[in-house]
């Protein structure tokens, strides 16, 4: 028995195996990480979760923060007065003043035509995803990194807001290399690791982004009528103002990595609508997640030749 | 139009020491390679979004036509959306969109409201920024892949811009006595064959017409789909869509292409 390493569990075929060991890697063993986190998407951001649960149309005013107040803020600006009128009861936390951030800043939510960050829920969104691969980078220790990362985000419970959120991937390691630092975590399959480095770049990380908006349901739409569309601009603005916000998180990750760019990037758009005091509002979420590369000192890419199958 | 926060992500300019800024990009590895190989760096994930009321009208039961308001509707919006992304392209420097995947949502927003989103990975070309824009000194735009990039360069050709063609049509049900005649038989139905054949025409003479207008040599990678979206029975949008594509200035000589035989397939 000249071998009496106990065996690696593993996530690769026998194809990624192949491809990771052809770049003078191994692995060391599958690693994973967890975390179960209740959201709240509705609430008042600045507690991050609990407090009004803001469906009720009253309270709708909490739902505004500081730095939530639309880009279109200004075209209507007495979104405090809008907001009393239809829903009622929004009068007492309506009133405050405009875009300041106060506990109940702005009364905006009420109005039908805002667009609101929900700052706390995105927030906690992006934390719950970090705090898993975090997990996972930390079984990973004392390997070189981890390939084939798999992000499994489910409701556990959606009526009580909670989601799981787990990561699983199969750590590696540079054959007679000491691993110091940080193993890096990729989204990679091991043929795509293989590929990377051979296109001159390293894996150093997952990138991730959240946005999540709350958006008023009014915006003049008349749903019935016959005749020519129109563009719902609120509708679009708030979209790509998801995006934007999504992607602009990637960008503070691949900062604080020092990365040069993120591939793979994998982007998923989600629109969520329900009844507010008898109008429809959305809160419309958007996340950005890819692998961070950094480029290293090579002779250059392999080069690429065309080959025609037969 | 431009939320702010695009506008600040897209304007930050080279805040490291190293004196350039990092890119997002929905690239595959694969791609990431080929697009680099054909000489370009990816600059940033870019998108356009647009959501709209795409309207409605009437159409009799027996009227077999293009519904104008429909086709206006569902290629104006996605024309915005595509719009949007070359503006987001334009201002990180870009001289190309590569891998652009239009879609379409009917089912979030609301009930008549369609979300049209335009997504792709804005390049430039690294050694001579600004040399594969299009002639006129546009972005192009395409929905090939990165890999495709690379061929089609190889192959002598450029791309100029993603060509669309849309037409929304309402065919009629058969009539009384048609369905009567044809009972039981195997039979052609003309007129669902002539509204299918018309409508396809018109999508892909709209996309031609579009190529034309970017002084194109040709269209690669047409598709052309069909789908009822959320309009039930009877009415259909034919898209066409592809990449318009001109021959190089200059050609490069290559080497040739080998043949191997996969031993796996």
């Amino acid at each position: 028995m000249p071998d009496l390493a106990p065996p690696w569990g593993s996530t690769l075929s026998v194809a990624e195996l192949a491809a990771v060991r052809s770049e003078g890697f191994s692995p060391v063993g599958q690693v994973m990480g967890t975390c179960v986190h209740q959201v709240f998407a509705y609430g008042p951001n600045y507690g991050g979760g609990l407090g009004m649960g803001g469906y009720g149309g009253g309270l709708g005013g909490g739902r505004a923060y500081g730095r939530g107040i639309a880009g279109g803020l200004g075209s209507y600006g007495m979104g405090g007065g809008f907001g009393a009128g239809p829903l009622g009861g929004g009068g007492p936390l309506g009133g405050g003043p405009l875009g300041t951030g106060g506990p109940f800043g702005a009364g905006a939510g009420l109005g039908s035509w805002m667009t609101v960050e929900l700052t706390g829920y995105s927030e906690a969104l992006r934390s719950a995803r970090r705090l898993a691969l975090d997990r996972l980078a930390k079984e990973a220790q004392g390997s070189h990194g981890v390939v084939g990362v798999r992000l499994r985000v489910r409701w556990l419970e959606e009526t009580a807001r909670i989601l799981e959120f787990t990561a699983i991937g199969t750590a590696v390691r540079a054959q007679n290399r000491d691993a110091k630092g940080q193993p890096f975590l990729s989204l990679l399959s091991g043929e795509e690791f293989a590929k990377l480095l051979r296109g001159g770049y390293v894996p150093c990380g997952v990138a991730i982004g959240v946005s999540a908006l709350w958006v008023g349901g009014g915006a003049g739409v008349n749903w019935t009528t016959m005749g020519p569309g129109y563009e719902i601009q609120q509708y679009s603005e708030a979209a790509a103002r998801a995006r934007s916000s999504a992607i602009a998180g990637m960008h503070e990750d691949l900062r604080r990595l020092g990365a040069d760019g993120a591939v793979g990037g994998n982007v998923v758009a989600q629109v969520t609508h329900q009844q507010e005091g008898g109008l429809p509002v959305r809160t419309v979420e958007f996340s950005a997640m890819g692998t961070a590369v950094m480029r290293f000192d090579k002779d250059g890419p392999d080069p690429i030749s065309p080959v025609l199958g037969l | 139009m431009l939320a702010d926060q695009a506008l600040d992500r897209l304007q930050r300019g080279p805040d490291r020491s190293a004196g350039h800024r990092e890119f997002t990009s929905d690239l595959s590895i694969e791609e990431l390679a080929a697009v680099e190989e054909a000489g370009f760096e990816p600059r940033e994930l870019v998108g356009g979004t647009c959501v709209f009321r795409v309207g409605w009208q009437f159409m009799g039961w027996t009227e077999a036509r293009e519904v104008d308001v429909l086709s206006t509707a569902m290629y104006e919006s996605r024309e915005r959306a595509m719009q949007r992304l070359v503006s987001e392209a334009a201002r990180v420097g870009a001289d190309g969109v590569v891998g652009v995947h239009l879609d379409i949502d009917f089912d979030h927003w609301g009930s008549g409201l369609g979300e049209f989103t335009a997504l792709g990975t804005a390049v430039r070309h690294r050694d001579r920024p600004g040399s594969m824009r299009t002639p006129t000194g546009e972005i192009f735009t395409s929905d090939l892949s990165g890999q495709d990039l690379w061929m089609l360069l190889r192959t002598g050709y450029r791309p100029l811009g993603l060509v669309m063609g849309c037409c929304v049509y309402h065919y009629s049900a058969q009539g009384i006595s048609q369905w009567f005649g044809n009972l039981n038989q195997n039979a052609e139905l003309p007129n669902l064959t002539s509204a299918f054949y018309t409508a396809r025409e018109l999508a892909m003479d709209r996309m031609q017409k579009e190529a034309l207008g970017l002084g194109a040599a040709g269209v690669v990678g047409v598709t052309v789909s069909q789908q009822s979206h959320v309009w039930g029975g009877h009415t259909l949008e034919f898209l066409a869509i592809g990449t318009a594509v001109r021959a190089m200035e200059t050609a490069t000589a290559h080497d040739p292409t080998r043949m191997v035989r996969h031993l796996d397939a």
